[in-house]
């Protein structure tokens, strides 16, 4: 009879488990509440992507200082902002001086219905990583569809999946095996073990996570993407001229289409790759975020964090994530304040 | 579901102890549902393919059975053409369709024939012939029809041997479902031994490996000589330690279950000929062939210019079976001509040898089975001229860095050594009953732990 009983209970813990982790909703809601309400342990909430993909010790990093706030916020500016996960974060409206409202639309996910003001100054800030600004930047309506503007009677109606689709993505979850791996093993006492895993592959073999690799110098973890001349999303990545002109049309394009919504700024910045900074002799780069940003050939406005950034000496990235810290990001922030301050009504 | 993930972790332990915690009466019924699961994680709507293959063949027997005169073979041959024709649909009509192409076109004929967007379904060659060989079985009288439709699908859905064999045979199997079995230590502690034995040939080995073979013959004209024969025999061993490390956790998880499944491999490395290699690599299928293609054209018994033409036939379909491309079927003519010109050489000779011309032998033989492998690697015949020009004309070129330290050269070559020496004691049960047991399980899974690649690579043979 106790057997019985033991069996049951394992394979009951089992099925609970397969099911749970073959449910995109109860995931999304489960990693949400695992990390912020339960404060269970999530290995990317307290330590860098990069050593999540990998973990290699011995890279351990902070953000650093939290952003400056500015508290007083009343000039009439609403600030509307298209990103990528380097502005995830450290969105908040009390950053920003003198704006007294904050939109923002990830550009990974669908775009947002939004109402422009007209009675307020309305400024847009279009960021988006130097790994992905060779297809990003070049494509006009990805970039126009992220804020919609629609009509009374369409707003709030979202595009949904077939039912069909839902039912086969809650059976047979693709990303099953990296589910049942937060479930089962994303706690702090496995971290050692993995870690010694890593180190011994990769003191013995050079055996990296392939989407990881170490800087030359041996102080940061890098994507290896950004530093793989072969890769699109590459700094060494040979870009020709005309995709550089293509870039800079759509980025035209977008500023315009964004006027003509009824915004009086439109501003592009490029955060640059931390390889760019860091070591951009590792091999011939590619100067993409320069020559986009030419002010020859490109009739929109844009924020140039790469040469701030060349300027710098402190550290501007975390040694074990792919993002920059918070003291790359204040530098962004104190720049787009000026531009803020100058256009405040 | 690819056994080297965590997904087939948790179901397998859901599985068995869901299996041993009911009653013997509803297992049957647990093990199809839970198969059909494992098969639909792949493409699920595939499993209808499978369906319709079962319920076919399940009707076809008894008809075959029940049936006089011309009755059963023409359902013999209406099973069989409704097996081979879901197989020809999906696997072979594009490749008739590209060389009826290439024969119009030489005749200026317009191609009325259009090629079809079609995922192959996974192990399909598997289970086909898996249900043709209960037919057959059934027309020979060496088998009754099941009677019990459940049953009978579990024989083809059974989810250890489902996408990748060993192609069982309904005398083995179906009686073993239908057998209470009782929960065994034993059968417990050899099934997880050779399950974790499979993983660490998959895991540790073959995929440590495929990084080499995959740059060698992903950029044969940048490769030296050295580098191109290190990727050919680096080959040899992925394809055995992938293909065997499958059929190992098939038959260990079948065993830990109480349910014993054939044998695939047997040291076929150690084959001090191609004939003898054939016994020992991927039996299963060897077997069948033997079965129901070989001994009914006569087999060996017949005089040499029917000999060489059943040898030919056999290793063309075998190749064949492999996957519609013309390396396969090159691959499986060149085993045949090997087979033969062995045959002629050997015909008068002695069988005793010293330990030296066995070692010579077996040296020899897998070079030559290492150098056949080069057909079944690349995409194309010209590829494989590319890659024989490159092993055998001396380029001169600098040597490229392989994805492989002089560290893990070692390593590898450490690992082939344990292989070769462990493989038998692990299959013939010897560490299953030694002291040693729980400390070399412990090993191997710290080994497939510490040392395993999880790129959740597939196994080689799920394409077929």
């Amino acid at each position: 009879m106790a057997k019985k009983i033991i069996l049951y209970s394992l394979s009951l813990l089992c099925l609970v488990l397969l099911c749970a982790s073959t449910s995109k909703g109860f995931m999304e809601w489960w990693c949400d509440y695992r990390v912020f309400s339960l404060k269970l342990y999530y290995t990317q909430a307290r330590y860098g992507d990069l050593f999540t993909m990998c973990y290699l010790p011995g890279f351990n990093d902070s953000k650093g200082a939290a952003l400056r706030e500015y508290p007083e916020n009343n000039s009439g500016t609403h600030l509307y902002i298209i990103h990528d996960s380097y502005l995830q974060d450290w969105l908040k409206k009390e950053n920003f001086k003198g704006v007294d409202s904050l939109i923002t639309s990830d550009v990974r996910n669908q775009g947002i219905d939004i109402r422009i003001d007209s009675t307020k100054n309305n400024i847009l800030v279009i960021e988006s990583s130097e790994r992905f600004t060779g297809w990003r930047f070049r494509d006009v309506s990805l970039l126009e569809s992220m804020l919609r503007f629609p009509s009374a009677q369409q707003a709030g109606e979202q595009p949904s999946l077939p039912e069909e689709k839902k039912i086969m993505e809650n059976f047979f979850n693709p990303n099953i095996n990296q589910n049942l791996e937060f479930n089962l093993f994303d706690y702090e006492c496995f971290i050692p073990l993995k870690s010694l895993k890593a180190k011994l592959n990769y003191k013995l073999f050079d055996h990296l996570s392939k989407q990881v690799c170490v800087s030359r110098d041996g102080k940061y973890l890098l994507l290896n993407e950004t530093v793989d001349s072969s890769s699109a999303a590459s700094s060494f990545y040979k870009t020709s001229d005309w995709e550089i002109a293509s870039t800079t049309e759509s980025l035209d394009k977008v500023s315009e289409y964004y006027k003509s919504k009824g915004f009086d700024k439109v501003y592009f910045t490029i955060v640059p790759n931390p390889v760019s900074i860091i070591d951009p002799t590792y091999m011939a780069y590619n100067h993409k975020i320069e020559r986009i940003f030419d002010p020859k050939k490109l009739k929109s406005e844009f924020i140039d964090i790469y040469t701030l950034f060349k300027k710098e000496k402190q550290q501007l990235y975390r040694r074990d994530d792919s993002h920059w810290n918070n003291r790359g990001v204040q530098i962004f922030v104190d720049e787009l304040n000026k531009r803020l301050s100058k256009e405040s009504r | 579901m690819l056994f080297n993930s965590l997904h087939f972790l948790v179901f397998f332990v859901f599985t068995l102890s869901l299996y041993y915690a009911l009653p013997h009466r509803f297992r049957w019924f647990m093990l199809l549902v839970l198969s059909c699961y494992f098969y639909m994680v792949f493409v699920p709507w595939y499993v209808l393919i499978l369906f319709a293959v079962i319920l076919i063949d399940y009707l076809a027997a008894f008809l075959i059975a029940g049936t006089t005169g011309i009755g059963p073979q023409l359902f013999l041959f209406l099973s069989l053409g409704a097996n081979l024709g879901i197989l020809f649909y999906f696997k072979y009509y594009n490749f008739f369709i590209d060389n009826v192409d290439v024969l119009l076109h030489s005749l200026h004929i317009k191609n009325p024939f259009v090629l079809l967007e079609v995922i192959l379904p996974i192990g399909l060659s598997f289970h086909t012939f898996q249900a043709m060989s209960y037919t057959i079985e059934v027309y020979r009288g060496n088998q009754k029809p099941e009677k019990h439709l459940g049953i009978y699908a579990l024989y083809v859905l059974f989810f250890p041997q489902l996408v990748a064999g060993p192609i069982e045979r309904p005398q083995n199997l179906l009686q073993q479902f239908k057998t209470k079995q009782v929960f065994s230590f034993s059968n417990l502690r050899s099934g997880l031994l050779l399950m974790a034995w499979g993983m660490f040939k998959k895991a540790v080995v073959a995929d440590r490996l495929a990084g080499v073979v995959d740059q060698c013959y992903g950029t044969v004209e940048t490769q030296t000589t050295q580098q191109m024969w290190m990727g050919v025999l680096c080959y040899s061993f992925q394809i055995y330690c992938d293909f065997s490390g499958y059929s190992d956790i098939a038959v260990g998880a079948a065993r830990t279950m109480g349910i014993r499944l054939m044998e695939n491999f047997n040291n076929p490395y150690l084959a001090s000929s191609v004939n003898d290699f054939w016994k020992r690599w991927h039996i299963s299928l060897s077997g069948w062939f033997r079965d129901y293609v070989y001994i009914p054209m006569g087999g060996s018994k017949v005089n040499m210019q029917k000999y060489c033409r059943n040898i030919l036939v056999v290793f063309a379909l075998s190749g064949l079976w492999h996957g519609a491309r013309y390396t396969f079927i090159t691959w499986g003519l060149v085993h045949a001509l090997l087979i033969i010109i062995e045959r002629m050489v050997t015909k008068n000779r002695s069988a005793s040898m010293s330990l030296i011309q066995r070692v010579f032998k077996i040296v020899f033989t897998f070079i030559l089975l290492s150098l056949t492998w080069v057909f079944f690697r690349s995409a194309s015949i010209k590829e494989a001229c590319a890659v024989f020009k490159k092993l055998f004309v001396y380029s001169g070129q600098q040597f490229n860095s392989l994805p492989m330290n002089g560290i893990e050269i070692i390593f590898s070559i450490g690992l082939l050594l344990v292989l070769l020496y462990s493989e038998k004691k692990v299959k013939n049960g010897f560490i299953e009953r030694s002291a040693m047991y729980y400390p070399l399980l412990i090993v191997t899974i710290a080994a497939c732990y510490f040392f395993g690649i999880y790129n959740y690579k597939q196994f080689i043979y799920f394409q077929f």
